[in-house]
């Protein structure tokens, strides 16, 4: 019974050394910044997505779910959509 | 040992404790240390390792037999093969409640491992939200479900009462801890959103990274289930494999809403829409896992597979109301930010029928719900518990079912946004004409019954879409690279390039493999009971059955009456099998069980169950069950597996919105 109390001891000591050893490293002193620039992250998204639904255009088009008279209006759109994002995120100070 | 895994239970809890509580404060600070949430990463991957040795030290008390304590001395038995001493682990209330705990707290060190390279904002709260789920389940089994007690008083059987014999089964060692991977898998996602409300980082980060663990869970719960299911097979012998039992379907409710989520996150993830509606699906997963293990461990339904009526109801009802306060209360405070960016322009849009999949789903789950509450619903008004049986469940989802499977060939071949009519008729056309000719053709050999020919026809059509959207992909494949489109190398190619959508014609496939076995098991099953002295024979379908003998066996925990059948073909009398099907008397547990003589085939199953034998001990009853297809029930689902986990591979790591937004990719710490 003493074994496991001693094991017990020296498992709850390892854990605890190991828990609070990221408080006395220097590298990890840095406070962190955790709110972010919201109105940024959303127009970077929204340049994702209308990238993304620029590839899918492309692959539908490719795959034959849409023909050429849809695909090159749907192109213009989102190519004129991810123009203003990019000027909105340069705006913003993002790239 | 037993004091250390008592000690180390405690220890799990003090530190989910402090975890979840550090998490949360410094989640909704603007500021903190890299160091704090360091700590709380590493108090996070400590609460798993503690719960691991709890769950190493249970274990190695039933390997030695220490019968002095409680739950080892009531589950166990010295004569148990050591195969079911370890099963035997998960085998109750408290082992299975550890099992549990340790399962969601390795899920969340993974995350907590992985949440290096996640976007700095949204990881004290995920960790806090984590660390919450395994507190509520650590704090079950340290204080209510404790497997770690010594007995109280001495007992009269001083080598262990030994394990309910129908649990003494090769599936007890695979289908408990899949189902529980699965169920543990999906808090993962409910914790992300959560986080995601909490920290007001809405962007697509967290729903990117959340689908990847929900396929885990997904496909560990697909397995987990469909392992249930055969081993009902196996072991029960009643010649089925789902009977709608309420804790068949409580583990089939999650993942009813998570398949929908599933579908649903691509639309958030691709056009800003039903964001909302995806916390609603995440929160509704994770409460459904919950309701599962409270109506397992509740004792407010009868099921062959709920563990003993116990007290704890309570703490699981609280804890669901815990899940959708919180849920609420964050929804309100983003309700701005979860607003829609887009709408569904058009009805013939990839995004339409991906919400008509969602609410088919959704309408399935509700069915079930409701089935497996009606006792209880009819028990408060009218004093009378009420069942509803396998009619009910197979009149309401049967129909919804096969609208489901159609809307699986539909979905992939439509564009995203608007599809052109024309061409979609062009695609449909011929899927459409084969699945009309199949139908006509099945109805002309004499399979007329309504839902069978239609669910035939409906697979035909799936099966050519996918088969059309393969050819689609290898043209516009080859036709980008110049690569003849059949060569293998092309098809590599184009798997590689987009691993997630031909795993997911891959598990649509297992789905439709699954649909015809299942309609053909359900709409031409044969059934007979039939009695036999030795020598005597019976016909059935395409095949013979003589009894040659009775043979007794002895085991080291039971003893077996084994009748041996001579399985013949009726065309030509060859021997194809002797089935041995026996009975089994459990000498501690003093408890009868079949055990089922099973021919598996890629045609059909012959089930042979002894049902008895009379007195002199020379005549004997059986039942016999012939199921079409059955085996293919089991590859649909390993195919379904098999795709579930091509697509939870990780992918190419992508930049997080935080880095993007700094404008380089570098590592948040």
């Amino acid at each position: 019974m003493n074994m496991w109390i001693v094991a017990a001891a020296v498992m709850a000591a390892i854990l605890a050394f190991l828990l609070v050893k990221p408080l006395f490293e220097p590298a990890l002193s840095v406070e962190a910044d955790l709110k972010g620039d919201a109105p940024l992250r959303n127009l970077l998204d929204e340049k994702e997505r209308t990238l993304r639904a620029l590839k899918d255009l492309e692959l539908d088009y490719a795959m034959g779910k849409i023909g050429s008279e849809e695909l090159e209006p749907a192109r213009r759109a989102l190519a004129l959509e991810a123009g203003k994002l990019l000027e909105e995120i340069k705006r913003n100070g993002g790239r | 040992m037993i004091e250390f895994g008592h000690f180390a239970l405690a220890l799990a809890w003090i530190l989910a404790f402090g975890a979840s509580i550090t998490g949360v404060v410094l989640g909704s600070r603007a500021k903190a240390q890299l160091g704090q949430i360091e700590v709380v990463r590493r108090a996070t991957m400590a609460v798993a390792a503690c719960l691991g040795c709890a769950l190493v030290a249970l274990g190695y008390s039933f390997v030695t037999n220490d019968y002095t304590v409680q739950y080892v001395w009531q589950y166990s038995n010295r004569s148990m093969p050591w195969i079911y001493k370890v099963t035997a682990i998960w085998g109750g209330m408290d082992g299975s409640m550890l099992l549990w705990c340790f399962l969601v707290a390795l899920f969340a060190s993974f995350v907590a491992r992985a949440s290096v390279s996640y976007p700095r904002p949204l990881v004290p709260a995920l960790l806090g939200f984590l660390n919450t789920s395994a507190l509520f389940f650590t704090s079950i089994t340290l204080f209510f479900t404790n497997p770690f007690r010594y007995l109280k008083t001495p007992v009269l059987m001083p080598d262990g009462n030994g394990l309910n014999p129908l649990l003494q089964n090769e599936y007890m060692a695979i289908h408990p801890p899949m189902l529980y991977l699965g169920f543990t898998g999906l808090f993962i996602p409910y914790a992300f959103c959560m986080a995601a409300l909490a920290s007001g980082h809405l962007s697509n980060d967290w729903v990117r990274l959340t689908r990847r663990w929900t396929l885990i869970g997904w496909t560990f719960l697909t397995a987990g289930i469909v392992l249930g299911g055969h081993w009902a097979y196996l072991e029960l012998g009643w010649g089925g494999f789902w009977a709608w039992d309420p804790v068949e379907n409580a583990s089939f409710l999650p993942w009813l809403t998570a398949t929908a989520f599933l579908h649903s996150v691509m639309v958030q993830e691709r056009k800003g829409m039903l964001k909302l509606w995806n916390v609603f699906l995440v929160t509704l997963t994770y409460a459904l896992t919950v309701f599962g293990t409270f109506l397992t461990r509740s004792g407010i339904v009868q099921s062959v597979h709920a563990f003993a009526s116990t007290d704890i109801g309570w703490t699981f009802l609280l804890y669901l109301g815990l899940i959708f306060v919180v849920a609420v209360a964050l929804v309100i405070r983003r309700r701005h930010e979860l607003s829609p960016q887009r709408t569904i322009e058009s009805l013939f849009s990839r995004e339409a029928i991906f919400l008509l999949n969602n609410l088919v789903l959704l309408s399935i789950c509700f069915a079930v719900l409701w089935g497996v509450m009606f006792p209880v619903f009819s028990e408060a008004l009218t004093g009378q518990k009420q069942t509803v049986g396998i009619p009910f469940f197979n009149a309401v989802n049967v129909p919804l079912f096969l609208l489901l499977v159609f809307l699986m060939g539909v979905g992939p071949v439509i564009a995203w946004k608007r599809s052109s009519l024309r061409l979609m008729v062009r695609s449909f056309a011929v899927p459409f004409l084969g699945a009309f000719v199949v139908g006509v053709a099945l109805v002309w050999a004499g399979v007329t019954e309504f839902y069978p020919v239609l669910a035939y026809s409906i697979a035909f059509f799936v099966l050519m879409t996918i088969l059309g959207e393969l050819q689609r992909g290898l043209g516009a494949q080859a036709a980008a690279t110049g690569a003849a489109t059949l060569a293998p190398s092309n098809a590599v190619a184009l798997f590689r390039r987009q691993r997630m959508r031909y795993g997911a014609h891959l598990i649509h496939f297992g789905v439709l493999v699954m649909t015809v076995a299942i309609t053909a098991s359900m709409a031409h099953k044969v059934e007979r009971e039939f009695t036999l002295s030795s020598g005597e024979k019976y016909s059935v379908g395409r095949f013979e059955l003589e009894l040659q003998e009775f043979h007794d066996e002895e085991q080291a925990n039971y003893d077996a009456v084994q009748a041996h059948v001579a399985l013949k073909s009726l065309k030509d009398g060859s021997l194809l099998e002797v089935m041995a099907p026996e009975m089994r008397f459990y000498r501690k547990n003093k408890e009868n069980t079949t055990e089922v003589a099973l021919r598996m085939g890629q045609r059909e199953d012959v089930y042979l169950v002894l049902a008895g034998i009379d007195e002199t001990g020379t005549r004997a009853s059986f039942k016999i069950f012939i199921n079409p297809l059955q085996v293919w029930l089991w590859y649909g689902a390993i195919i379904m597996v098999l795709g579930g986990f091509v697509m939870a591979l990780p992918l190419p790591r992508q930049a997080t919105a935080e880095e993007r937004s700094r404008g380089r990719a570098e590592q948040p710490a």
